[in-house]
């Protein structure tokens, strides 16, 4: 009986890496004006470049759950237009001017579990001929298959200054703006899933963070670096002032919040190990973050400011991108140097995202 | 009808025509007292010609939104800038210029209207607006000059308009820093509108009074004095002549700081009664005019910068020769005791004899324009005395020593440019100011006397700990004999940490020696990145 749950847990294992060890792991990220790459990131090389469509800078990106599509959100944030990986075909175009008389900036989207539907968050104003109105913000619900003049199929009015959208593994639908939202995608229902604007933490200042960066693709669980003051403080105490990071993970759709150090830098973004027991955050410095006790374990100095980290699946490789053009990698252990990836024609990322998928 | 009947016949219409114009054309309009009915109708062609495919022209001849606002020139000419940039407005030169002028004149701001923000309408460099309200400080100021908006007239309504142009217009307002922790929108169009609306409103008194000032003809012959930021002061003669709807020509005729002879010319157009704004050339040099006419017409004040480099200019007084009369400046402005030292006094009209308390004067050559004389002192009294010319009395300072120095501006700021770059550098203007203790022996207190521009040595170092860490002081720029900090060129920098940029924290320090004594003084600059847009108003 031993000898079979034996090999029964080794035949469940072998199952569940055999999509694993056949899918091949890639980064995609985008550049300005029109351009998205398609990276093998281990073999340090731009295996494919597309162009994409009446584009002026691609920022955020959503992969469709196949990996079959990127849904890049595009033309100074009105429009979200999918990219099939395999061709570079445009699949998908929603431009959000749809309405007649109406300017609309796209601050967020995702898409739902089954890739059959897109989630965003737009803020429209109504353009008169003489003046602007402007409008209160709503989610724009699209179904993937509805081509290129895409309209929503169902609309519902948001909070104001949502900037990030992140559809869970059950499909409900979260967004972080002055708090953190719960979103039923079917009636338009808001609850607040975790205080931040209002939260009730003693002795904590009302907290900033403005979290454009998906890094969940390979650990499950978004994180950003968050900034807080401790009130209790003196002033001139620069413990005062806080760096934490803020975590929502994807499948238990838990919130937590550790503080890891004082404010001696600027963190654009952060990502976790998938083990789950370090994390990594960058700009100017990448650091590694022991997140049990917490605290700040290593600090380097990076060649120039990024603003995305990300981590390989297999949690040996740390990447930060976004800024210039090139992807610089490090070894998650260490922080040591392993390499980089310079993208054709030095391309502007700005403020691209990083994304990784395995096909 | 005879054939020459039939001739003669045009010629009586185009005379009865051309009569009828040239009345119109001096008949001033009731609620525009110094606006001509004929250039109200023109101007209303204008704007109805530009505008009114989107802007509703009324009943009563107003413009929907144009006719409820009122803003200086700089003002009018961003705003129609802003139609081309964003709204596709396709206009000429002369109807945009012609536009400015209509507007600036039936809407614009009276002179009390500008007072507190002709620093920034001047474009003057390293100006830190005071006394702005906080919470329109975080919710205007974080992103233009308060100026910008304190230089406009609208109510409640108009203000909330301009705030849903912000929203709809720059999608990341609600996002920025000291924006994303509050209701920006709610506020915006609430309480900020509500206060705006009270502190700025459309109708104003002083708007009222000032259009039924007359507005003076500029034309004549001006004194003018002024000083060059780093390089010391001026002095000359302008001529004004009148080329027609407040536009005139301007022949130079200055005293450069160095004491040679600069002529050059100019043209100007003035807006609103008082708003000056003249391009001059001078030795080959391109300069830009912002001043402001006093209620009477018969003095100037305002500042003068290159064309291609606004944060480089200096300030300037006129005074119309034919009304004033008096002392002007006194070069240098101070007498060190026992030093025999040339000295220029400027003014109008001057004549009689000439003398300073405390110091022995001989005059070496004297115009009704200036004087030209060397002066003794022997070191009593010290401090203001009184100096004299005829019946025009002035103050010279007269000092033994100069006991401090103090740097300006006290916070400077330069930018990097060039580089490859479409954004050229942007220096920092660095002056040294000598200083007695007055009688009271004490540094810092009322008696505390002026003595003026003062020769120093100039040298940057690292501002503070971080800045040596960073080699700021290393990359950043150099400064200039004559205290001018000349940036260094944008872009990262691979010798620097994180191939950060050529920005610096530093200190400017002044030395002066007097014998075996060395006097400093320091200054902060911050060597910044560029700006990437650069409106008249920033």
């Amino acid at each position: 009986m031993k000898i079979f749950f034996k090999l029964s847990f080794l035949f469940t294992l072998a199952f569940l890496a055999l999509p694993l060890a056949e899918a091949k792991e890639y980064m995609v990220v985008g550049a300005r004006p029109d351009k998205l790459f398609v990276i093998d990131i281990k073999a340090r090389k731009v295996e494919k470049t597309f162009t994409i469509p009446d584009s002026t800078g691609p920022q955020t990106i959503v992969i469709s759950p196949d990996g079959k599509t990127a849904y890049v959100g595009t033309n100074h944030l009105r429009s979200i237009v999918g990219i099939d990986l395999d061709n570079g075909a445009v699949t998908f175009r929603a431009d959000l001017d749809y309405k007649d008389d109406e300017r609309t900036w796209n601050y967020g989207f995702d898409i739902s579990p089954d890739g059959t539907e897109i989630y965003s968050y737009d803020i429209p104003t109504k353009v008169y001929l003489d003046r602007f109105e402007s409008l209160e913000p709503r989610l724009s619900v699209f179904k993937t298959d509805a081509g290129l003049e895409a309209k929503p199929i169902r609309e519902f009015p948001m909070p104001r200054r949502i900037h990030l959208l992140i559809t869970a593994k059950s499909g409900a639908l979260y967004a972080m703006g002055w708090d953190f939202y719960k979103i039923d995608v079917n009636t338009g229902k808001v609850d607040v899933a975790y205080p931040l604007r209002h939260w009730t933490h003693e002795n904590l200042s009302q907290p900033d963070a403005l979290a454009f960066w998906p890094s969940w693709d390979n650990n499950g669980i978004f994180s950003t670096p968050i900034s807080y003051a401790r009130t209790d403080m003196a002033e001139d105490n620069m413990e005062r002032y806080r760096t934490g990071l803020l975590s929502f993970d994807l499948m238990t759709e838990k919130f937590d919040l550790i503080d890891f150090q004082s404010a001696p830098e600027v963190l654009f973004s952060s990502v976790f190990h998938p083990d789950r027991k370090t994390a990594y955050a960058a700009y100017n410095t990448l650091i590694k973050i022991d997140l049990k006790k917490p605290q700040t374990l290593k600090r380097i100095d990076l060649d120039h400011t990024y603003y995305q980290t990300d981590i390989s699946q297999d949690g040996k490789e740390v990447y930060v991108g976004g800024t210039t053009c090139d992807i610089a990698i490090y070894s998650t252990k260490d922080l040591k140097r392993l390499g980089e990836v310079m993208l054709p024609n030095c391309p502007d990322m700005g403020a691209t995202v990083i994304r990784m998928i395995h096909k | 009808m005879t054939l020459k009947n039939a001739l003669f016949m045009p010629f009586i219409l185009f005379l009865c025509f051309y009569l009828s114009a040239c009345s119109q054309d001096d008949k001033k309009s009731m609620a525009e007292p110094n606006v001509t009915d004929t250039e109200i109708q023109a101007g209303r062609m204008l704007i109805s010609d530009n505008c009114s495919g989107c802007h509703m022209e009324m009943e009563d001849h107003t413009f929907s939104r144009i006719s409820q606002i009122r803003k200086t020139p700089e003002g009018w000419d961003m705003n129609i800038a802003r139609m081309m940039i964003f709204h596709g407005l396709e206009i000429s030169s002369e109807d945009r210029k012609a536009l400015v002028k209509f507007l600036s004149d039936t809407q614009g701001l009276a002179p009390s209207e500008t007072l507190a923000h002709r620093d920034v309408l001047e474009r003057k460099h390293n100006i830190i607006e005071q006394g702005t309200d906080p919470d329109l400080a975080s919710m205007c100021a974080r992103c233009h000059t308060y100026a910008r908006v304190a230089l406009q007239r609208r109510d409640k309504t108009e203000w909330q308009n301009l705030v849903h142009m912000h929203l709809g217009q720059w999608a990341s307002i609600e996002y920025q820093m000291l924006s994303r922790e509050r209701d920006w929108r709610a506020d915006a169009l609430g309480s900020v509108a509500e206060k705006l609306g009270q502190m700025y409103p459309l109708k104003t008194a002083a708007w009222d009074e000032w259009q039924n000032t007359e507005w003076k003809d500029m034309s004549g012959e001006w004194r003018i004095v002024g000083h060059e930021d780093g390089r010391g002061d001026f002095n000359g003669t302008m001529r004004i002549t009148t080329t027609g709807n407040d536009t005139y020509k301007v022949e130079y005729d200055l005293v450069s700081p160095e004491g040679t002879s600069v002529t050059g010319m100019g043209k100007s157009i003035v807006h609103s009664g008082y708003e000056w704004r003249g391009a001059s050339e001078l030795q080959g040099q391109k300069y830009r005019e912002i001043w402001a006419a006093s209620k009477d017409g018969n003095s100037m004040t305002g500042r003068f910068f290159q064309k291609d480099h606004s944060e480089r200019g200096g300030n300037i007084i006129a005074w119309r020769k034919s009304d004033t009369k008096g002392i002007m400046t006194i070069v240098p402005s101070s007498l060190k005791a026992g030093v025999e030292t040339e000295i220029t006094i400027n003014g109008v009209d001057l004549s009689g004899d000439v003398s300073i308390e405390g110091a022995k004067v001989t005059v070496k050559s004297a115009t009704a324009d200036r004087v030209t004389l060397t002066a003794t002192a022997d070191g009593t009294p010290e401090g203001q005395v009184k100096i004299t010319v005829g019946n025009d009395v002035s103050t010279l300072a007269l000092y033994t020593e100069v006991d401090y120095l103090k740097v300006t501006p006290e916070y400077g700021i330069s930018r990097v440019g060039g580089g490859g770059g479409v954004i050229p550098k942007v220096h920092a203007q660095f002056e040294a100011t000598g200083y007695s203790v007055g009688p009271d022996g004490v540094q810092g207190t009322q008696d505390d006397i002026n003595l003026g521009s003062v020769p120093v040595t100039w040298s940057v170092d690292n501002y503070n700990e971080a800045a040596a860490a960073m080699d700021d002081a290393k990359y950043a720029g150099e400064i200039t004999s004559s205290g001018t900090f000349i940036p260094a060129e944008a872009g990262p920098n691979k010798m620097r940490k994180y191939s950060t940029n050529n920005a610096g924290d530093l200190k400017v320090i002044a030395t002066y020696t007097d014998g075996d004594r060395n006097l400093t003084a320091e200054a902060h600059l911050i060597a910044t990145v560029q700006r990437w847009n650069n409106p008249p108003i920033m």
